[in-house]
C-alpha cells in the first residue's frame, strides 16, 4: 500500500469535472484507491464519494493505493492533480 | 379576452414573447415518485440488482441522446453537465451500497436505491460551499431518471417523460433547467419568481420559447396535465380555456405564423426607406445555433454577439480552445457579413463566482464588479478571450466590441491589451485578420458627455440603449416598483443618442444601436431622423423592423424630429411618435 499527500490547485476545488477526471483515471488501475480528507475516507473510483469530500481550493488530500499496480496508480493520480485535472492553470 | 367567469386567467410579466397552447407540467417543490417499500426474499436480491443495472443502462442511453441533442443545439462545450451526470450514474459505490443494504434489510431495489442516493444528497447538501450544493440537483435528476426507468420499465427520452407539447410551470428556473428542457418537448415556461431581464429570461428569448415570469401562485393554481394557453405577448396565462377561447387563440397563432412566414420570405431584401436611406439591419445573438435564425430572417450581420453563456454554463472558466471553437463556428457561418463579438459583460447580477473569487451578494451588482472592470482586473481572462476572438477572425469577418466603458483609461488600456495579443500571435505565427475593427458600446452618461475623446480611438460605436437608459435615469430596470421611471423616450436619452450619432459621424465612424429599443417602430423613426447607420435586434424582430423601414421616409422622419426635440414631456414624445406610426 502506498500513501501520497496532494494539494488541490484548482480554484473551484474538486468539483464535478475534476472529480470525473479523477474517477476515470483511478478506474484504469486494478488497485483499490481511496481518498482521505479530514478523517473521511472515500472510494477514489466513486464520484459521489469525491463530492462528499467537498475538497476546496488548497485543501490537502491523502491518496491511498493498494494493489498490483499501486505505484503506477499513485504516479498517475499525482500528475493529474498537478495538471489541474487537465483544465488549465487558470481554472 | 375573459368571457366566462369560471375560467382563471393569471397575469405575469412577459419575459419572452409568443403565444402557445399545451398541457401543463407543474414542478411542485417535492414531487418525488412514490416508492413503496416491499420485502423480498434473499434469493431474489441478485435479480433485483440486475434490474437496477438494466435501468441504469437505459438512463445512460437517454443521457447520451440528450448529450448529443444539447451538443447539436448549443455546441459541444455545453454538454459538460451530462458528462458529470453520467459519472454519477455509473458510480459503482452505489451498487455496492445497494447490495449491502438489501442483504441486511431484504427490501426491494427501488426503495433501496432511493435510500442510498438520498444519503449522499443529505451529506452534500450540508456542505458550506454553494458550488457543491448546486451539484445536488444533478444527483436528484439522476435518481429520478433511474427510479422512473425501474418502475415504468420503459425508456423515456426526457427526465420528465413528456409526450405532448408542454408548458413548464415552476417556482423558479435556472439556466441548467432551461438547457435541459429545451431539448425536450417544452414549448413555454411559466415561473412564479424572476424578472424580465434575468439571464434565464434572455435565454428563453434567444431560444424563441415564450416565457411568463412573476406569475403569482402558478404552481398552486395549476395542476399537471391541465390544458393551458400561454399568451406571453400580453402577459397572460389561461387555465382550462373553453372551445371559444381556444379557437380565438388558434386564429391568432395562425396569423402570427403567416406574418412570420412573410418576414422569412423577405429575408434577402434590404432595409431601405422609400426615399432610399439604407439602414444596416443586424441581429443580436447569444448562442451559436442562433446563426440559423439570423439567416432565416436575413440579418445582414451579427451586430451583437453576447459571449457570456459559455462562462455561465460551464462550471469553470472556458479555455481558449473552447472559446475559439465557438467563435469560429459563428464567424464562419456569418462569414461575409461580419460578427461584432462583445467581450464578456458578466457581473454580480448574473453569476455567483468568478474564477477563485466569490462575487455573490454585491450590494449593487449593476454598478459593481462587471464586464470590462473584471477584464482589466484579471487580464488573463481578458487576454484568453481576445486571443480566441482574434484567432476566429481568420475564418471570416469579426470585430471586437468593448462593453461598459466609463472612462478613457479603460479604453486605452483595453486597446493596449488587444495590441499586445496581436504581437504575441504574430510571434507565434497564428493567423488573424490584421485589419480587425475594434468598437465600443456606449452605455454610460460619462462617456456621452465626453464622446469626442473616444471617437478617434475606435472604429465604431454601438449604443446599448438598455444600459444607457438605466444609468442615465438611475433606475434599476429589474425593479417592478420603478418601471415607470425607466423610459427610452425620455428627452434626455434622445438627446444623448443624437449627440453620439453626430459625433461619430463627425469623426467618420458608423454608429449602431443594439438595445431592445431598436425593435420598436417609434424608436426607428428617431433613428432614421438621426441617420443612425444600423440597428441590431433579436433575430425574430428583423422581419418587423425591415417591414417598417421599407414603409418609411427618412426625410419625413427628419422633419418631425425638430418638433420632437422641442417636446419636454416623455408622454408627449411617445404620443407624437405613435401618431406618426399609424
Amino acid at each position: 500500500m502506498i500513501l501520497k499527500e496532494v494539494t488541490i490547485l484548482n480554484k473551484q476545488g474538486l468539483h464535478a469535472r475534476p472529480a470525473t477526471a479523477l474517477v476515470n483515471t483511478a478506474a484504469k488501475f486494478k488497485s483499490e484507491i481511496f481518498i482521505c480528507r479530514d478523517g473521511k475516507k472515500v472510494n477514489g473510483k466513486s464520484i459521489l464519494g469525491l463530492l462528499v469530500l467537498a475538497a476546496e481550493y488548497r485543501s490537502k488530500l491523502l491518496i491511498e493505493a493498494d494493489g498490483s499496480d499501486e505505484k503506477e496508480a499513485i504516479a498517475a493520480l499525482e500528475q493529474l492533480v498537478l495538471d489541474h485535472f487537465g483544465m488549465g492553470a487558470g481554472s | 379576452m375573459v368571457k366566462h367567469k369560471n375560467i382563471t386567467v393569471l397575469q405575469g410579466l412577459s419575459a419572452s414573447p409568443g403565444i402557445v397552447e399545451g398541457q401543463a407540467y407543474v414542478r411542485k417543490v417535492d414531487n418525488e415518485t412514490i416508492i413503496p417499500r416491499t420485502l423480498i426474499p434473499v434469493d431474489r436480491i441478485e435479480d433485483e440488482i440486475k434490474r437496477l443495472k438494466k435501468a441504469q443502462n437505459m438512463v445512460a442511453e437517454e443521457l447520451e441522446i440528450l448529450r448529443e441533442k444539447i451538443a447539436n443545439h448549443l455546441g459541444p462545450a455545453y454538454s459538460d453537465i451530462i458528462t458529470a451526470q453520467l459519472a454519477i450514474l455509473r458510480d459503482d459505490e452505489i451498487l455496492k451500497e445497494v447490495r449491502a443494504y438489501m442483504l441486511e434489510h431484504h427490501v426491494n431495489v427501488a426503495f433501496t436505491y432511493r435510500v442510498v442516493v438520498n444519503q449522499y444528497v443529505e451529506i452534500i447538501e450540508d456542505h458550506t460551499s454553494e458550488y457543491f450544493k448546486e451539484r445536488v440537483a444533478d444527483i436528484r435528476d439522476i435518481k429520478q431518471r433511474v427510479l422512473r426507468a425501474l418502475i415504468s420499465k420503459r425508456t423515456v427520452l426526457s427526465s420528465l417523460g413528456l409526450d405532448k407539447p408542454t408548458i413548464f410551470v415552476a417556482k423558479d428556473l435556472n439556466s441548467t433547467d432551461i438547457m435541459m428542457l429545451v431539448s425536450e418537448n417544452i414549448i413555454g415556461f411559466v415561473t412564479e419568481l424572476g424578472g424580465k431581464t434575468s439571464h434565464v429570461a434572455i435565454m428563453a428569448r434567444t431560444m424563441n420559447v415564450p416565457m411568463l415570469v412573476g406569475t403569482k401562485d402558478a404552481t398552486h393554481l395549476i395542476e399537471s396535465g391541465q390544458s393551458l394557453i400561454l399568451d406571453a405577448d400580453h402577459g397572460k396565462l389561461i387555465l382550462q380555456p373553453n372551445q371559444e377561447m381556444q379557437d380565438e387563440y388558434r386564429r391568432e397563432i395562425n396569423i402570427l405564423k403567416k406574418q412570420d412566414q412573410a418576414f422569412q420570405a423577405a429575408h434577402n431584401q434590404k432595409a431601405i426607406t422609400k426615399d432610399g436611406y439604407k439602414l444596416k439591419l443586424s441581429a443580436n445573438i447569444s448562442l451559436p445555433f442562433e446563426v440559423n435564425d439570423v439567416k432565416k430572417y436575413g440579418g445582414e450581420s451579427v451586430g451583437l454577439y453576447r459571449t457570456e453563456y459559455l462562462y455561465l454554463m460551464k462550471q469553470h472558466l472556458p479555455s481558449e480552445e473552447e472559446l475559439f471553437n465557438e467563435y469560429r463556428h459563428v464567424v464562419k457561418s456569418i462569414a461575409k457579413q461580419g460578427v461584432m463579438v462583445r467581450t464578456i459583460d458578466l457581473g454580480g447580477d448574473k453569476m455567483t463566482s468568478f474564477g477563485d473569487e466569490d462575487i455573490h451578494g454585491e450590494a449593487n451588482p449593476i454598478m459593481g464588479y462587471r464586464a470590462i472592470r473584471i477584464c482589466l482586473d484579471k487580464p488573463p481572462i481578458f487576454i484568453t478571450q481576445i486571443r480566441a476572438i482574434l484567432r476566429s477572425s481568420a475564418f471570416g469577418k469579426a470585430s471586437i466590441m468593448l462593453p461598459m466603458i466609463t472612462h478613457l483609461e479603460q479604453l486605452t488600456e483595453s486597446l493596449q491589451y488587444i495590441n499586445d495579443v496581436k504581437h504575441t500571435l504574430d510571434k507565434e505565427n497564428i493567423p488573424y485578420d490584421k485589419s480587425i475593427k475594434v468598437g465600443m458600446m456606449i452605455e454610460t452618461p460619462s462617456v456621452v458627455m465626453n464622446i469626442e475623446s473616444f471617437a478617434d480611438k475606435v472604429d465604431y460605436f454601438s449604443i446599448g440603449t438598455n444600459d444607457l437608459t438605466q444609468y442615465s435615469l438611475a433606475v434599476d430596470r429589474g425593479n417592478e416598483r420603478v418601471t415607470d421611471v425607466y423610459n427610452h423616450y425620455d428627452p434626455a436619452i434622445i438627446k444623448m443618442i443624437k449627440k453620439i450619432v453626430d459625433t461619430g459621424h463627425k469623426f467618420g465612424i458608423p454608429v449602431y444601436v443594439c438595445g431592445e429599443m431598436a425593435s420598436e417602430n417609434r424608436a426607428l423613426i428617431l433613428f432614421l431622423a438621426m441617420k443612425v447607420d444600423g440597428v441590431s435586434v433579436a433575430p425574430r424582430y428583423i422581419g418587423s423592423v425591415r417591414h417598417f423601414i421599407k414603409r418609411s421616409y427618412q426625410k419625413k422622419a427628419q422633419e418631425h424630429f425638430d418638433k420632437i426635440t422641442k417636446l419636454t414631456i416623455r408622454q408627449d414624445i411617445i404620443e407624437y411618435l405613435d401618431k406618426l406610426i399609424q
